[in-house]
């Protein structure tokens, strides 16, 4: 193996310190984006490094977007829209969930590699380790949907009908839901005594959020039961205000739920996760 | 206030485990100080909790002048921290590491690639310098631990059993690497189960076993005070040997340390401290001769470090 352990080699290190002890500048608001821009570059090089996982990103949701699109085709009847174009939203916002719960597991796995403590004893921000993980595992997210959108758009024959201001819009609706599950995400990779459970605490809500929602069948043609949890589905909100701005519908009312289920999870999950952290 | 490290008192349990149990240590400013305990005494929870990653349930602790329950973020701003299990990440290479690092301290971008390159030349990683470290050998990845924790050469390092698990020529080289930080002017606090790497690196002691500090000194002192003198008395008789390490015992201030009874053929063993000096062996003779007691063997020799270390540490099983 090359430059491996010599006694010259750990001699020639053994010069003598060459700066005094520096005082950090105090913490602020700029040292906290610059700290949280470190980390959230230094998760997007890993990423990036990892050629299997980003392939993978892409093509497991657009695997399952083809399902939904031509093998699951009429699962239920949706007036004034095929089923292929009503399924999107739902296949987006299952691609944001199921790429979220990485989150968790690689927050996870910085605890247990000792990472974390090698942050921790840095004079950097307490969110910085936290806003910097969710912040680029929601860029992961941004550029995953828009590559989905563009092949949803391309190959499937999905059709945004109101402009490409809303057509923004709604991408952006299903991103930043993103935001507010991979800050849940994260916190749930705090709390997680290690990596696998925190993957099996991640997954055990995802399905019934996912499937329990507006995203794969509307509300109206769930059973009675779930229709109850449907109305409330975070997911619900998401995949209805996204829908309705690419493809039309009541916006208020999703419009209303989204922002205060987007924002409380965003808010909630960041404070108790740097509290968390802090906690080491 | 000191720029060392000064703890006083300090306490911490986990659940029901009492981890450290009023700890008091002084590192001087610019000096080298060990702490010395088996697996268990505390070692790791007082480095965790001189370096900000854990708090202490009471107790007072300062580090390089500042006040570890009120000024943690100046703290952190003065200190490294290498521990026992290299806290680099895998996922990226040796430079991208060390570059991040020095991000992390706000050096600018040239700046932080800069010191990287110095610190991957002066740590003989430049040929490796690309590589992920995942790919890295369990010494090179010990390297760019300290390397990383000397991005910004810090007032006090803490380095948590830096050699556990190297091979002899680079335990000594990282001995070499820790004198010349303290000839920098480096406060160094390292915790080791290794009497030796204490006895060579070492300004100061302190042993700590079940959470607190139960000797300390400069080497020489604890082998001076603490490792005294052993006697060893054999005999044939298990009864002869007890009263005869007793009596001794009692003469001389000391100890019994152990009482070993053979089989039949075998003679029985009594090992007994006593202070250092205290004691010759025509001394033990004339004494044992006037009791009337008689012995088959009767030893005395100067106490090893680490017969110091163990006497002090006995309790080690939790």
């Amino acid at each position: 193996m090359t430059g491996d352990v010599t006694s010259a080699v750990w001699t020639a290190a053994a010069e003598p310190a060459d700066r005094g002890p520096e005082l950090m500048p105090r913490l602020g608001l700029a040292t906290a984006l610059n700290n949280i821009a470190t980390l959230a570059y230094r998760n997007l090089i890993k990423f990036y490094r990892n050629r299997q996982l980003l392939l993978l990103s892409v093509v497991q949701p657009l695997t399952n977007m083809m399902m939904f699109a031509y093998v699951f085709n009429n699962v239920a009847k949706v007036p004034g829209l095929s089923y292929r174009e009503f399924v999107i939203p739902g296949v987006l916002i299952q691609a944001v969930m199921v790429t979220a719960m990485r989150t968790g597991v690689s927050v996870s796995y910085d605890a247990e590699s000792g990472m974390n403590d090698r942050f921790r004893s840095l004079p950097i921000a307490r969110s910085a380790v936290l806003v910097g993980r969710t912040l680029s595992d929601t860029a992961r997210i941004g550029i995953q949907t828009i590559v989905l959108t563009i092949v949803a758009t391309t190959v499937v024959g999905f059709e945004f009908r109101h402009g490409s201001l809303r057509a923004v819009a709604a991408v952006a609706v299903i991103v930043l839901f993103g935001l507010a599950v991979t800050s849940f995400s994260a916190w749930v990779g705090l709390i997680a005594t290690d990596p696998e459970t925190a993957q099996t605490l991640l997954i055990t809500p995802v399905l019934p959020l996912v499937f329990g929602s507006s995203g794969f069948a509307p509300v109206s043609s769930l059973p009675s039961w779930i229709r109850v949890f449907a109305e409330i589905n975070p997911v619900t909100s998401a995949v209805d205000l996204s829908r309705s701005l690419a493809v039309g519908g009541p916006l208020r009312v999703p419009f209303e739920h989204y922002v205060l289920w987007t924002g409380g999870l965003v808010i909630a999950f960041t404070f108790l996760g740097v509290q968390r952290y802090q906690r080491g | 206030m000191d720029r060392g490290v000064l703890v006083q008192g300090l306490s911490k349990s986990f659940g029901q485990f009492q981890a450290l149990e009023g700890l008091d240590l002084t590192v001087p400013a610019g000096t080298v100080g060990a702490v010395l305990g088996p697996n268990g005494a505390g070692k790791t929870t007082t480095i965790r909790i001189l370096s900000t990653l854990d708090t202490a349930d009471s107790g007072t602790a300062f580090v390089g002048g500042y006040d570890l329950s009120t000024a943690a973020h100046s703290v952190r701003s003065i200190i490294a921290l290498t521990g026992q299990y290299a806290a680099v990440d895998g996922d990226l290479s040796g430079r991208q590491n060390l570059v991040m690092i020095g991000r992390l301290y706000r050096l600018g971008r040239a700046a932080a690639q800069r010191r990287a390159e110095e610190l991957l030349e002066r740590f003989a990683l430049t040929a490796a310098a690309t590589r992920l470290v995942r790919t890295y050998s369990g010494g090179m990845r010990r390297r760019l631990d300290l390397a990383a924790s000397l991005v910004l050469s810090p007032g006090v390092l803490f380095l948590d059993e830096p050699t556990t698990g190297l091979d002899p020529p680079s335990r000594e080289a990282l001995w070499n690497v820790v004198r010349s930080l303290k000839e920098g002017g480096t406060t160094i606090v390292l915790t080791t189960q290794y009497l030796e790497e204490a006895d060579r690196l070492a300004d100061h002691v302190t042993v700590i076993d079940q959470g607190r500090a139960v000797a300390q000194g400069t080497p020489a002192e604890l082998k001076a005070d603490l490792g005294g003198d052993i006697l060893r008395l054999s005999s044939a008789d298990a009864r002869t040997v007890n009263s005869a390490a007793k009596f001794l015992s009692d003469r001389a201030a000391g100890t019994v340390e152990t009482i070993t009874t053979g089989s039949s053929r075998d003679a029985a063993v009594a090992v007994v401290r006593i202070p250092a000096a205290s004691m010759s062996v025509v001394d033990a003779v004339r004494l044992l001769d006037a009791q009337g007691i008689r012995l088959t063997d009767i030893e005395l020799r100067r106490a090893s470090l680490d017969e110091v270390f163990a006497a002090l540490t006995s309790h080690r099983d939790r």
